[in-house]
């Protein structure tokens, strides 16, 4: 019943916000902030685009039935960073929260390059690295390594010392406590840190597929505004939050099976 | 206070182990202090257990009696004195003596079979055996039908017996337990309490017990060790007297023997502390 009831109250502003899309741009409205509704495609044209993406036949440009390809080239960039980011940042993670000395040695170094926000690097990676896959993989690595690196350390903290009591006197040998207590306990934080970094991940690998690459969504968009392809432009916008919707969704599902139905510690 | 001494004849005594003890000795204490930075905990403190012995600690809070489990325990060490368990100076906590904590300290990423498997596990113990045992243990502690939820899914009563069958699967032959039913409604704890004394019977184990209540006390030991001074005193903490409880079992709390070994333990406890001897 209140499950009707949240349907029901959640659907009409969509329907307002299409019907007032389509009004103002064919009325051409002339909105604060220089905002010209006549340059907005129509949520029809915006459709037909989305089809035409997906499965092709409708427009028949380059642009047809290329869905697939992009979404790969965006995700195998955004699990290949991530993937980078999460080798490095686990196992530094794990010894700076659990080591006095490796936290002293390492963590001023990080507090200085971390508030350079990813954008910045990107010029520098595109220099050093040249134009390609491979820059925007670097800037996807670059911003998942500090959401995994943080909620490594503070995961691994916060492990109650009775835990470690508890492991002690039941016989755990010293060198098994990290994988027999510290990192089941620090596991929850951990994979949020990676939930977190996968968002990042979906932001930046648009931003560095905007140069030097023919594929991914990112060159999608960019390419759709050279030729001034509005209906592509949001078209690919909506593919882009679809997909990291569905990895998020993904991300969460896998932490929910990985956790059962244990406490968040 | 000043309570009049009453009229039993139970003796209060300071215990006073001598050598000959060690060998027979559980647990073995001879001038054990200990020392954090300026403030000096515990002094002097020298008690032999046998095994097979249960033994309850009480006295005012802050006098040291969770520092003296834990020294045993092999979580901290001795400033002073020396420190034995079935004739073996400890040296860090280990699977012969099974703690039981006030907070349960239960693994929560564990399922109760799960919890009470891992000591087993830890010694390498085949799958076959350790289920025998997680079966064993669930049963005793009359937790079969819940083997395989979590921690978090139980009552504290449930996850304490959990933590009792933990240790007791580990084959621990020294149980120290920190005021474990502290946390547990009347009813729960009386339950327990009669179940911990028939378990103890049953696996001979050695019992060494914080608890702040004296009716708990006399419930379940054979003696009470009556500890006194702490920071509050300005006097560090120290045994102040020993109270042998020669009840049979099952005990009735309301009887008058054991109402009268009630009033002379809280005439043991309520004694102005006395100075800790120094060490010698
Ligand atoms: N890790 C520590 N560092 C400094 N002081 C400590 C530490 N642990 C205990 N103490 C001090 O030692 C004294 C004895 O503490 P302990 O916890 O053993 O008392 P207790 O008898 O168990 O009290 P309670 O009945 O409240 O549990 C206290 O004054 C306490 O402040
Ligand atoms: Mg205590």
């Amino acid at each position: 019943m209140s499950r009707l009831r949240q349907v029901l109250l959640a659907l009409p502003l969509p329907f307002v916000l299409i019907g007032l899309w389509q009004v103002g741009v064919t009325q051409q409205w002339e909105l604060p902030l220089d905002i010209r509704m006549a340059n907005v495609p129509t949520p029809l044209a915006v459709l037909n685009r989305l089809r035409d993406f997906a499965f092709g036949g409708v427009i028949d440009d380059a642009f047809s039935g290329t869905f697939a390809t992009h979404l790969w080239a965006s995700a195998s960039r955004v699990l290949t960073g991530f993937t980078w980011a999460a080798l490095l940042a686990v196992p530094t993670g794990v010894a700076m929260g659990r080591s006095r000395l490796v936290s002293s040695a390492v963590e001023p170094t990080i507090s200085l390059l971390r508030p350079v926000p990813v954008t910045a690097w990107v010029p520098l990676v595109l220099i050093v690295i040249g134009l390609g896959s491979r820059a925007t993989v670097v800037l996807v690595f670059l911003a998942c390594v500090y959401p995994i690196l943080l909620n490594t350390i503070a995961g691994v903290k916060a492990v109650p010392p009775r835990l470690m009591e508890a492991a002690d006197m039941l016989g755990t040998k010293p060198v098994a406590r990290l994988w027999r207590v510290v990192l089941p306990a620090a596991l929850p934080s951990i994979l949020t840190g990676m939930r977190v970094a996968l968002g990042f991940g979906w932001v930046i690998v648009v931003v560095g597929e905007t140069v030097g690459v023919t594929t991914g969504f990112g060159s999608v968009i960019i390419e759709a505004q050279q030729t001034s392809k509005t209906d592509l432009i949001v078209a690919g916008m909506a593919f882009i939050g679809l997909a990291g919707f569905a990895t998020d969704k993904a991300m969460t599902g896998l932490i929910r099976v990985a956790l059962r139905d244990r406490p968040l510690l | 206070m000043g309570a009049p001494h009453s009229e039993t004849v139970v003796s209060t005594r300071v215990s006073e182990p001598s050598c000959a003890t060690t060998a027979l000795s559980a647990v073995y204490l001879d001038g054990v202090g200990k020392s954090y930075g300026a403030l000096e905990a515990l002094r002097s403190v020298s008690l032999s257990i046998s095994r097979g012995e249960f033994v309850c600690i009480v006295g005012a809070s802050g006098c040291g009696k969770s520092t003296l489990l834990r020294m045993i325990a092999g979580f901290e060490e001795p400033t002073t004195g020396t420190l034995m368990v079935d004739g073996q100076v400890v040296s860090g906590p280990g699977p012969d003596r099974g703690v039981v904590f006030q907070d349960y300290g239960l693994f929560p990423w564990l399922t109760v079979a799960g919890n009470i498997a891992y000591g087993p596990r830890r010694r390498g113990i085949g799958r076959a055996e350790v289920k025998a045992v997680v079966e064993r243990f669930c049963g005793v502690v009359g937790l079969a039908a819940f083997a395989d939820k979590y921690p978090h899914e139980l009552s504290g009563g449930m996850q304490q017996r959990v933590a009792i069958a933990r240790v007791l699967a580990n084959g621990s032959g020294v149980l120290l337990m920190d005021e474990p039913f502290g946390a547990l409604d009347a009813l729960t704890r009386s339950s327990m309490q009669a179940e911990l004394h028939q378990l103890w019977g049953e696996l001979n184990s050695t019992i060494l017990f914080v608890t702040h209540s004296v009716e708990e006390a006399v419930y379940l030991a054979d003696r009470v060790v009556v500890m006194t001074g702490g920071p509050r005193h300005d006097t560090p903490g120290h045994i102040g007297a020993t109270v042998a409880i020669d009840l049979k079992h099952p005990r009735d709390p309301t009887s008058a023997a054991f109402n009268a070994r009630k009033r002379e333990l809280l005439a043991a406890i309520e004694a102005e502390p006395t100075v800790a001897s120094t060490p010698g």
